[in-house]
């Protein structure tokens, strides 16, 4: 029985990272179907993904890959030296404030999930179209988002970038980011990725 | 010479959680007056604060607390086990919650980590925002 359980359902691009930092570690892991209005048990804050270990419970996918990565041995997650790490928590906090405020929330909103007004839809667009360009320019600096290995940070925005496609405007923006496409099928290739592709996806709303 | 410069405004929660960081290492530090969207080259993004340790150079608050607690000596900003060190990081990036205050003297348990750094500035300003 594993005792990883993680909390979340497979189109969330949260609980795809911490399956992702599951797969590329090694580590066993049980996915417990939990949709954020379920999940307030584990997580007062009513997101997904949430993990239990024995009786440690854990909400905030970046603290539950850094108890991962400090926990279990596999490939590390973050690097081993004080600027390489820091440098890896920049952009994973890039990736979670500046990208999912802007491109998660704009697919949020066109996936019918998140109602709001169409000015603000326009803003989280404009927002992903300025943010984008900052990742690519990033990604044709260097291998990873952090470096020549991947790290955490790249298993945050993959789930994100590969929902791009699905998008037409989203998709207009990827196409004008060559270093992010090259990243993109790079990821697309590695088994953790094969083996957390959503299979039922959501859909755009009418 | 100031050990690190850092470059943000007071009034700004993320400057001020970099600022507690380095106050409660007993970290010298400069802060370089600098408003969003002045932040290029340093910040691509255009978010403050930034740090600047000698050549190095570091944006995202979170980072920034976290190389100042593994590059300097004082006080840990977070645990050295596992487990207490996943719970301050999931504290700091929720917020309040109520339960946890009532179950802890700080955010993350008996003492205080990075966690509260970062919801004391934003906490503090509730009380001027009173209708």
């Amino acid at each position: 029985m594993a005792e990883i359980k993680i909390h979340g359902v497979p189109p969330s691009t949260f609980t795809r990272t911490v399956r992702l930092a599951c797969h590329e570690k090694g580590i066993d892991y049980e996915l417990v179907p939990t949709m954020p209005g379920e999940i307030t048990p584990l997580n007062p804050f009513r997101k997904i993904p949430a993990i239990t270990h024995g009786d440690l419970v854990l909400f905030e996918s970046t603290a539950i890959l850094r108890y991962f990565d400090r926990t279990f041995p596999g490939p590390k997650l973050w690097p081993e030296d004080s600027a390489g790490v820091a440098r890896c928590d920049q952009w994973v906090s890039a990736v979670c404030d500046s990208l999912v405020n802007a491109a998660l929330r704009y697919m949020a909103s066109r996936y019918g999930f998140l109602p709001v007004p169409g000015e603000m839809r326009q803003k989280y667009l404009d927002k992903t179209r300025e943010v984008v360009p900052i990742f690519d320019r990033q990604l044709g600096e260097s291998r990873y988002l952090a470096g020549d290995a991947v790290t955490a940070a790249d298993l945050f925005l993959a789930p994100l970038l590969f929902y791009f496609p699905d998008i037409p405007e989203l998709r207009a923006i990827a196409d004008s980011a060559p270093n992010c496409a090259r990243w993109a099928r790079e990821m697309a290739a590695r088994p953790s990725v094969v083996a957390t592709e959503p299979a039922d996806k959501p859909r755009l709303a009418a | 010479m100031a050990a690190i410069q850092i470059y943000g405004v007071p009034p700004s929660p993320f400057t001020r959680a970099t600022r507690l960081a380095a106050r409660e290492k007993g970290v010298e530090y400069e802060l370089v007056p600098t408003r969003p969207g002045e932040t290029a080259p340093l910040n691509p993004l255009g978010k403050i604060p930034m740090m600047e340790h000698g050549d190095f150079t570091l944006y995202e608050s979170p980072a920034i607390a976290r190389y100042i607690d593994w590059t300097f000596d004082g006080p840990p900003l977070w645990p050295t086990d596992a487990k207490a060190e996943a719970r301050g990081d999931d504290a700091g990036q929720s917020g309040l919650d109520h339960r946890i205050a009532e179950d802890h003297r700080f955010l993350a348990g008996e003492t205080v980590t990075a966690a509260d750094l970062f919801l004391g500035p934003i906490f503090s300003i509730f009380p001027k925002l009173r209708s």
